[in-house]
């Protein structure tokens, strides 16, 4: 019996290691959990570098600079309906046309309608002076779609409407990343350059 | 060369050889398969540690991110924004230039009425003390609109003749 004593450490080492594979690799579980795992850190650092780069973003972009770009480019499309600065939109493209003039204007949508649109009666010599206001309100912000265009014998039935969109409601969870920027904010404003900016807010009606 | 040992101790010998190499084939498995695991604990550990570590970074992050959601809100606005007006300022009709080219050729003709209403229809009521001026107006339209369609054409009061056109 003594001759084979020194078989005791192979056999128990070589039970050890069996044993021990069929428990841990026997079912794939071990495995499974492994790459799970693996998979889990990966995804973790992902979402951490993209909330740095958010973070990155939103603490190099000055606020003040935002506003300023978000008030510039409301010029051109506003958050809310402004019947009134439509209408001195068209007054201030009909006056400088020598012999035309603002007689009229009705809304043609009810007031809680999602569209601005309204019909403006104009006076004015020929179709000549029409085409030079029907240039002026197309240059002008914010931007007007025109509807209609009726010119019978000097007297005009213009329907425009005004364009607008809300701004959007803040809801959003932190994790969730910015939505890129498709154009800078100056090229917007350079292609945009075509539109003159109205100087001020004239609230005041026909006169 | 003659082996001048005896019998049972060349087996003896053989059979320490064989002792031999099965302890240290069994001690390199051995040290293998500890090595093995321990090399998957160190993993298991690292893997924890790195994922414990980055959503801790993570929550921190975002707790930063929370301080700077009236920013966030304005950036979200400002991106919204330049899609609606770029999508917009693309989007925004010249009426004008469909008025132009009935304007440059009106000589003699007088364009008395006008009417458009979001189509590619342009009625025109035109008046002219020659119905050769209208005619040669006409024509000049046939050049720039694929369409031109005489709707009426009559000697309203004399001398004056008028033509009511369709245009598209």
């Amino acid at each position: 019996m003594k001759k084979f004593t020194w078989l005791i450490y192979p056999i128990a080492v070589l039970f050890v290691v069996f044993s021990s594979s069929i428990f841990l690799l026997g079912s794939g579980k071990i495995v499974q959990d492994m790459l799970a795992k693996k998979s889990q850190v990966v995804t973790v650092n992902k979402l951490k570098s993209d909330l740095e780069n958010k973070l990155n973003v939103l603490k190099n972009t000055n606020a003040e600079d935002v506003l300023n770009d978000l008030r510039e480019i409301l010029q051109t499309v506003p958050a809310e309906k402004q019947a009134w600065v439509l209408i001195r939109e068209i007054r201030q493209s009909v006056d400088p046309v020598t012999g035309s003039s603002l007689t009229g204007y009705r809304t043609s949508d009810s007031a809680s309608s999602e569209t601005l649109a309204l019909t403006m009666t104009i006076t004015t010599p020929d179709i000549r002076s029409l085409l030079e206001i029907i240039k002026s309100i197309e240059q002008k912000r914010p931007l007007v779609e025109f509807s209609k265009i009726e010119f019978q014998d000097g007297l005009v039935s213009l329907g425009v409407k005004g364009v607008w969109e809300p701004l959007l409601a803040a809801s959003f969870s932190a994790s969730q990343p910015l939505p890129p920027l498709i154009k800078p904010v100056n090229s917007i404003v350079e292609s945009g350059k075509r539109f003159n900016l109205p100087t001020g807010l004239d609230l005041l009606p026909l006169r | 060369m003659i082996n001048l040992l005896p019998r049972e101790d060349l087996l003896d010998m053989r059979i320490e050889r064989i002792k031999t190499y099965v302890k240290t084939g069994t001690t390199i498995l051995l040290a293998v398969y500890l090595t093995a695991v321990l090399g998957i604990i160190l993993w298991w550990v690292y893997l924890t540690q790195n994922q414990d570590q980055a959503t801790r970074q993570m929550k921190e992050i975002l707790g930063q991110l929370s301080n700077q959601g009236n920013k966030e809100a304005l950036y979200r606005n400002l991106a919204h924004r330049v899609s609606i007006v770029d999508k917009a300022v693309s989007e925004h009709k010249l009426v004008s230039s469909r008025i132009l080219p009935l304007l440059d050729t009106s000589v003699g003709v007088q364009i008395t009425g006008y009417s458009w209403d979001d189509s590619p229809r342009q009625k025109l009521v035109l008046k002219a003390s020659n119905p050769l001026l209208l005619e040669r107006y006409i024509d000049t339209l046939k050049v720039s609109f694929k369409k031109v369609k005489l709707d009426e054409f009559r000697l309203y009061t004399a001398p004056d003749w008028t033509a009511t056109v369709i245009v598209e």
